[in-house]
Formats: structure tokens, C-alpha cells, sequence
């Protein structure tokens, strides 16, 4: 099993639902990968504070026309940062931001709420809630700002392999990444302990991840 | 004398013309599975595979190219168009234009920045590469890898195993074999296979249409963010399904509505088995629409 495969099946690793011979490939190829198993690692942790995270029960009125609302068209706050900037050295404020992003949309939605940016937050968590979902959001920051520094470094030095093209199709694939994750991010505050909004999200930022380390590979 | 400076003017150029590009005709041995790799910056690349021991490359270079290295011995050759290190406006003129042959066992591996890149008549691994040139690929073979960032992506043919990947690029394939892996962001996905082992197709924003059939224990995994997703398979397809979408709509062919799931947010999923279920065919997305049909 290749790094890409084991990357596309890491969320049911994580969750002990890969079986079988898939599972028994995974783990042979961990067992030479120390790249994959730093992602298995993060995977887990990641698992394991979505399940910590507290469960609020259903709210008492619909609250998804006021979603809809604020989904609308995608905000323009960091997108236009990431976009706007062309030319040499886009390559890597294209990664940095990702890093930003990446980290900050974590962590925001792990603390039970959109991450600042262009989405704006409807209602603030519940005060009992705060504390323990911020110290899980610092710890993850913390975890995620290792996993992309290394993304960060290796994007900036390949740079120069990248095309006017090629930078602008990151540019705009990543901004849509972005939008992706903040959306699922906006919804799932809306619906907490919804399981198909965690997966999606799960792999949204599987996305986001895969695309980085492309960049370090070009 | 107008019409002598004319002529004049016109010859200049008819040279300037002919003595731009430098040609190339190189030719190497090589074993039947020798492992090629050819790194291209600007230009275009065709990799044929053919019955002789022998690499092959024959084209032009441009004139602010450096030299065409070819490294290696008869199991493995690196070819590199080596353009200036700082190949900015000064050094405009760096493509290449390849025509290569090499065994048709051979492992190709193409890397190219700006330059299309395809190749043909190969039967063994192929790894093809570019960041906004498209990338094609024709014939039978065991394994392919394709990526482009902006570029789109192409197979016609009957890949055992193929993995294509784009940002913004299309990706078509024709004829897939026993497993595939597709993924873009904004670029769409149409497929088109036989039977299938293992298919998994992810986009964010681009369109996913997958027409082809299951193989009796395989499965086909579909995951779209805003891209709609659409699946024409046979009415005898075998298989358990598990279609959701958070607020897209779920369009079912093969088996009940989908149902909303909670009163208070837009999900719905529907979940259904086909003929002897052998199979498994798993759809998600969050606003994207899902349409299952029979074909």
C-alpha cells in the first residue's frame, strides 16, 4: 500500500474500521512510513478530541434558514488574501495560509465554532463548554502548526517549479478547499453531534492536507 | 530596391526561423524493462513504446536551452532539458519538443512544468506528470499515475490500476480496469469502466459521472463537497448502497426515496440493496445533488 492510499483510508484507520487485509496492508506500510504514522498519529488525536468534545441536544427551533443565510456566497476575507497575491513568492504565502487556515479552522471548530474568517459566528459556544473545548483547540493548533511547518518549508522551496497557471489553479483550488471546510464548519455548529458533517469534514482537511503535501512534491 | 529589402527582410526571418529551434536525435540501448524518466520544463513530450531495445529521442530544443543530458545505462535513463537557472525574461526561448520511443515494457516516469505530456503503445508503469499542460494516456497497460494542477488529465485504454489527480483540470477516463482513484477540486470527473474492482472519486466543487458497472465483491466510493454526483450502472448491479448528501437532493434509480434525517437541518440518506448485494456503493455530499441511474 502506497502513501497515497494509506492518506485516503487514514479516517477509518483512526476509527478501527478498517478491516482486514486493507488494515493489514496499512499497517505493513506504516511499519516503514514514518510520515504516515506521524498522520495516523494526528488522525487519532483529532478522533479522539471530536469524540471528547461535549454533545448539546437539539435545538428547540429550525435553525437551518439562518444557515443557509450566512452560507450564501463565500466570504471574501481570506480568500482574497490567498488569491490576491501573484508572482514570485505566491507559492508560499499560498502555503502559509494554508498552514493558518488549516490550523485555525481546526481548531475553531473543535472549540465548537466556525473559525474567524470570512463565516461569521451566529451563536458563541456555551459558557461551561469554553474552557475545555479552548484548551483542546490550543492543544490541536498546537499539533497541526508541527504537521504543516514542514509543508510550509518545503512549498517555499519548491516555488520555482510552479507556472503563472499552475499557481493560480493551487490558489483557487485551495481557496476552494477553504470554502469547503468553512461551510461544513458553519453547519456543524448548527448541528452539533452530527456525524456526517464530522466525516465530511474530516475529509475536507484530508483534502486540504493531501494538496500541501503535492505542493511539497512538485 | 523596396523589393530587394523585402526579399531580404524575408530571408532573414525564413533563417531566423529555421535555425531557432536545435534539432535532437539521440539514440540509446535499453532493456525491454528499463525505467525512463524525462524532465521537461516548457514544450511538449510524446512517448511512443515500441519492439526495439532502445531509447530514442528525437525533436527540437529552443535556444535558451542549456543541453539535453541523458544520464543513466540500458535499465535506466534520466532525460533533462537543462534550461538557465534563472530562465526569466532573458531566456524565453527554453522549450522542448520530444518525440521519445523506448521498449514498450519500459517504467516511464515524465515530469513537466508548462508542457503537455502523452504517451502511448505502453504496457507497464507510467507515471505522468505536469502542472498546467495537459497529460494524455492511450493504450493497455498495468499501472498509471497522472496529475496535472491546471491541466487536464486523459486515459484511453484499459489501465489495470490508475490514480489521476487535478486541481482545476478535467478529468476524463475511458475504459478503466480493475481499480481507479480520481481526484479534483473544481475540475469535473467522468469515467467510463467496464467492471470495476475499487473506484474512489472525491471532487469539491467539480461535477463526478461514473458510467460503468461493479465487479461482484467491489466497491465504488463517491465523495463530492458542491460537485453533483451522477451514476449510471447496470440494473443488475449487486450491491449494498449508502447515498447521503447534508443538503444537495438524492435522485434514486435503483431503489426507495431518500429520506430526510432530522427535523431540524437538510440531511437526507437513503440506504438499499441491489440484486445480492455482493458489492458496496458509498455517496456522499454536502450540497451537492446525487442522481443514481440505471443505465
Amino acid at each position: 500500500m502506497s502513501c497515497d492510499r494509506v492518506d485516503r483510508r487514514l479516517e477509518e484507520l483512526a476509527a478501527g474500521r478498517l478491516l482486514g487485509a486493507a488494515r493489514r496492508a496499512a499497517e505493513r506500510h506504516l511499519e516503514s512510513c514514518a510520515r504516515c504514522r506521524q498522520q495516523l498519529r494526528l488522525a487519532r488525536r483529532l478522533a479522539r478530541e471530536v469524540a471528547a468534545l461535549p454533545r448539546r441536544s437539539e435545538p428547540r427551533r429550525d435553525l437551518w434558514p439562518g444557515v443557509t443565510r450566512r452560507l450564501g456566497p463565500a466570504g471574501p476575507g481570506r480568500r482574497d488574501a490567498m488569491v490576491g497575491g501573484r508572482g514570485p513568492g505566491s507559492a508560499w504565502r499560498l502555503a502559509a495560509g494554508l498552514a493558518v487556515v488549516s490550523a485555525g479552522l481546526v481548531a475553531g471548530w473543535l472549540a465548537g465554532r466556525p473559525a474567524a474568517g470570512p463565516v461569521a459566528v451566529a451563536e458563541p459556544p456555551a459558557a461551561a463548554e469554553a474552557p475545555a473545548a479552548a484548551a483542546a483547540s490550543a492543544r490541536h493548533e498546537a499539533g497541526m502548526d508541527h504537521a504543516y511547518r514542514d509543508l510550509v518549508v518545503a512549498a517555499a522551496e519548491r516555488r520555482d517549479r510552479l507556472d503563472e497557471s499552475g499557481t493560480a489553479a493551487l490558489e483557487a483550488g485551495l481557496a476552494e478547499l477553504e470554502r469547503a471546510v468553512a461551510e461544513v464548519g458553519e453547519a456543524a455548529t448548527f448541528s452539533p453531534g452530527n456525524l456526517r458533517l464530522e466525516l465530511l469534514l474530516a475529509a475536507a482537511l484530508r483534502r486540504e492536507s493531501e494538496w500541501a503535501s503535492r505542493l511539497r512534491q512538485l | 530596391m523596396r523589393k530587394i529589402t523585402l526579399l531580404f527582410l524575408a530571408a532573414t526571418a525564413v533563417a531566423g526561423v529555421a535555425f531557432a529551434d536545435r534539432p535532437v536525435d539521440e539514440t540509446r540501448p535499453a532493456a525491454a524493462n528499463a525505467t525512463i524518466s524525462i524532465e521537461v520544463i516548457s514544450g511538449g513530450v510524446t512517448v511512443t513504446g515500441w519492439a526495439r531495445p532502445e531509447l530514442s529521442i528525437r525533436g527540437s530544443l529552443g535556444d535558451d536551452v542549456e543541453e539535453l543530458r541523458i544520464d543513466g545505462d540500458r535499465d535506466g535513463w534520466t532525460v533533462k532539458v537543462k534550461v538557465p537557472r534563472q530562465a526569466g525574461r532573458r531566456h524565453r526561448d527554453i522549450h522542448a519538443n520530444l518525440e521519445v520511443r523506448v521498449p514498450a515494457g519500459a517504467s516511464l516516469d515524465v515530469e513537466a512544468v508548462s508542457a503537455s505530456v502523452g504517451a502511448s503503445g505502453l504496457t507497464g508503469r507510467v507515471e505522468l506528470s505536469a502542472v498546467s499542460g495537459d497529460v494524455t494516456l492511450d493504450g493497455g497497460l498495468e499501472e498509471a499515475k497522472l496529475t496535472s494542477i491546471s491541466g487536464d488529465v486523459r486515459l484511453k485504454g484499459s489501465a489495470g490500476r490508475v490514480t489521476a489527480e487535478a486541481v482545476s483540470g478535467d478529468i476524463v477516463l475511458e475504459g478503466v480496469g480493475r481499480r481507479v482513484a480520481a481526484s479534483t477540486v473544481s475540475g469535473s470527473i467522468e469515467l467510463t469502466a467496464g467492471s470495476v474492482e475499487r473506484a474512489e472519486l472525491e471532487s469539491v466543487s467539480g461535477s463526478i459521472d461514473y458510467r460503468g458497472g461493479l465487479a461482484a465483491s467491489g466497491s465504488l466510493e463517491v465523495d463530492a463537497h458542491s460537485g453533483n454526483v451522477r451514476l449510471q450502472m447496470p440494473a443488475a448491479t449487486s450491491a449494498r448502497w449508502s447515498v447521503s448528501t447534508f443538503s444537495g437532493r438524492i435522485d434514486n434509480g435503483f431503489g426507495p426515496p431518500a429520506q430526510r434525517d432530522s427535523r431540524h437541518a437538510p440531511g437526507s440518506s437513503v440506504e438499499f440493496e441491489t440484486g445480492a448485494a455482493g458489492g458496496r456503493i458509498e455517496v456522499q455530499t454536502f450540497s451537492g445533488n446525487v442522481t443514481l441511474k440505471q443505465s
